[in-house]
């Protein structure tokens, strides 16, 4: 039993045949879930910062931040902003801006928790052995506690972005023409449902396996190896094993000459 | 070298506490400690778990701010002071710069290897350039034997070996006096001798250090000034022989239930 307007026979190169039209889609979903994914990571560190803010109205005020912009349906909220909010007080902000904004927002208060997880999750003991040396507090944070939050939450960050790609198609609603509003208006157009949204499905498919392997890339980076004596032959690798071999030749050297005092024996 | 003047002509004191007191909440951990450290001196602080004494050794560099009394290093007075005095406040972080400090739990960054461990606070705090900073890194672990160790990162190494990178860390920053927060409290039975054997060298070289530990026998070995803390006052001081022979009932009582 098929519908009356279904399609007899399947026709594959139907996707291909309307390349360019995915295409321009795919360039806007591409575009929207960058800035807005770019955005919502700086304004999602603020936000831990501010959330761990001892002050007795910084913390609470965030905290409420959080949990309004994660307790909205995402899709109510693009409506809110950009109807409710831009159009009834006539601010002069496209639709693309506006969803932006709203995936912004939103995104901000569930990256703003990652970090603030991932920052906490730095034992304190780590802040106490920076400070021992007398680095200052701006310092401890840029070079001991950042390093170590940024291994724990790029996992769940990856997530995030997987989810920025897949939420962007939701301002379609508010007429964006990224992806999924330019594969509405082309079935609406051809009454080729099939064809055009497996083409959709597809290419979200591939844009969120891309993202899947960049992250699996940066975190393979933050492997720690030893340059000494791992097989890992990175020219990177190799030129550092070099120098390092150079610098304990050097202080094997003046061991000899020096009387500086040694304190154990091996 | 290891004989040190604490009761010779002039001794020089490089560390005074005065009057501290310190509570976390209701608890009332620091209940008015005076403690001056001479330079070259081993002061060793031994007690009951819960009797202040890591408390007390982390107001040295101000890790914890007393309520009230003050630090005195190297000529600059540090804390709220007591009630009603005006003194020249110091800079916390410029005394830490000074003072090393070793932990229980090693601390070392784990994300960076045992020589950047050991440069980062030359290049950051005194702003050393790196081919500098790592030459002086990488002499610093030879010193301690662990030269072949520079590339490894912490979780690499035993505890034993993080135990001493973190020393060279402390060590290369040059600092006037050493404190040990119960550095061999969280390595394995057979890897505590290492790190022993380090502390030892150390003092020997001449040291002003502050250790607090367990190992009764490293007190009875180097210290010089050898502190009975119970909750929160110094129950008893002394020379090695308070190891064996103790005044205060609390002294002897603790001394019996460890030995």
């Amino acid at each position: 039993m098929s519908g009356v307007l279904a399609q007899a026979t399947f026709r594959p190169e139907f996707i291909w045949d309307n390349r360019d039209i995915f295409l321009d889609g795919v360039w806007l979903t591409v575009r929207i879930a960058l800035v807005a994914f770019a955005l919502a990571t700086a304004l999602g560190l603020i936000v831990a910062l501010l959330r761990m803010s001892k002050s007795w109205i910084v913390g609470p005020i965030m905290a409420s931040y959080v949990n309004v912009f994660r307790a909205i349906p995402l899709l109510v909220f693009v409506l809110f902003v950009y109807y409710g909010v831009a159009i009834h007080f006539s601010f002069s902000i496209s639709a693309i801006q506006a969803g932006v904004l709203a995936l912004t927002l939103q995104y901000s208060a569930w990256l703003g928790e990652i970090f603030r997880g991932g920052i906490q999750a730095v034992p304190d003991g780590q802040r106490q052995a920076a400070m021992s040396v007398g680095m200052s507090r701006p310092q401890t944070f840029a070079r001991v506690v950042m390093p170590q939050a940024g291994r724990i939450v790029t996992p769940p960050t990856g997530n995030m972005f997987i989810g920025m790609i897949k939420d962007s198609s939701l301002v379609y609603i508010i007429g964006v023409p990224e992806l999924l509003r330019v594969s509405n208006l082309l079935a609406n157009r051809t009454f080729r449902y099939f064809e055009v949204y497996l083409g959709t499905v597809i290419v979200y498919l591939i844009l969120t396996t891309a993202v899947y392997f960049l992250f699996k890339y940066i975190e393979r980076r933050f492997q720690l190896v030893d340059v000494l004596t791992s097989k890992v032959r990175s020219p990177f690798a190799r030129r550092r094993a070099g120098q390092l071999r150079r610098l304990q030749e050097a202080v094997t050297a003046a061991r000899d000459t020096e009387s500086t005092v040694r304190l154990a024996t091996e | 070298m290891n004989e040190t003047p604490t009761n010779g002509s002039g001794p020089q004191p490089v560390v005074r506490l005065r009057d501290i007191h310190k509570s976390f909440g209701s608890n009332h951990v620091l209940r008015g400690i005076d403690l001056t450290v001479h330079k070259g001196q081993h002061v060793v602080v031994f007690g009951p778990s819960g009797s202040g004494k890591s408390t007390l050794l982390r107001t040295i560099n101000l890790l914890e701010v007393p309520d009230s009394g003050s630090v005195w290093f190297d000529g600059k007075e540090y804390g709220p002071g007591i009630d009603g005095e005006e003194l020249p406040k110091g800079k916390a972080r410029l005394l830490r710069q000074e003072i090393g400090m070793v932990f229980q739990q090693f601390n070392l960054f784990p994300h960076i290897t045992a020589l950047d461990n050991v440069a980062l606070a030359l290049r950051r705090v005194k702003r050393i350039a790196r081919p500098e900073a790592e030459l002086r890194a990488a002499t610093y672990l030879d010193r301690v034997g662990l030269l072949d160790k520079l590339a490894a990162y912490p979780g690499q190494l035993s505890g034993g070996q993080q135990q001493r990178v973190a020393i060279a860390r402390s060590l290369v920053m040059g600092p006037k006096v050493m404190l040990f927060d119960e550095p061999t409290s969280a390595l394995d039975p057979e890897l505590v001798g290492e790190v022993l054997a380090v502390m030892r060298s150390l003092a020997e070289s001449g040291m002003t250090m502050v250790v607090v530990t367990h190992e009764m026998g490293f007190g009875e070995e180097v210290g010089d000034l050898n502190i009975f803390m119970d909750d929160g006052v110094v129950v008893e001081q002394g020379g090695r022989g308070i190891y064996k022979d103790a005044h205060e009932p609390r002294t002897r009582e603790f001394l019996r239930s460890i030995l």
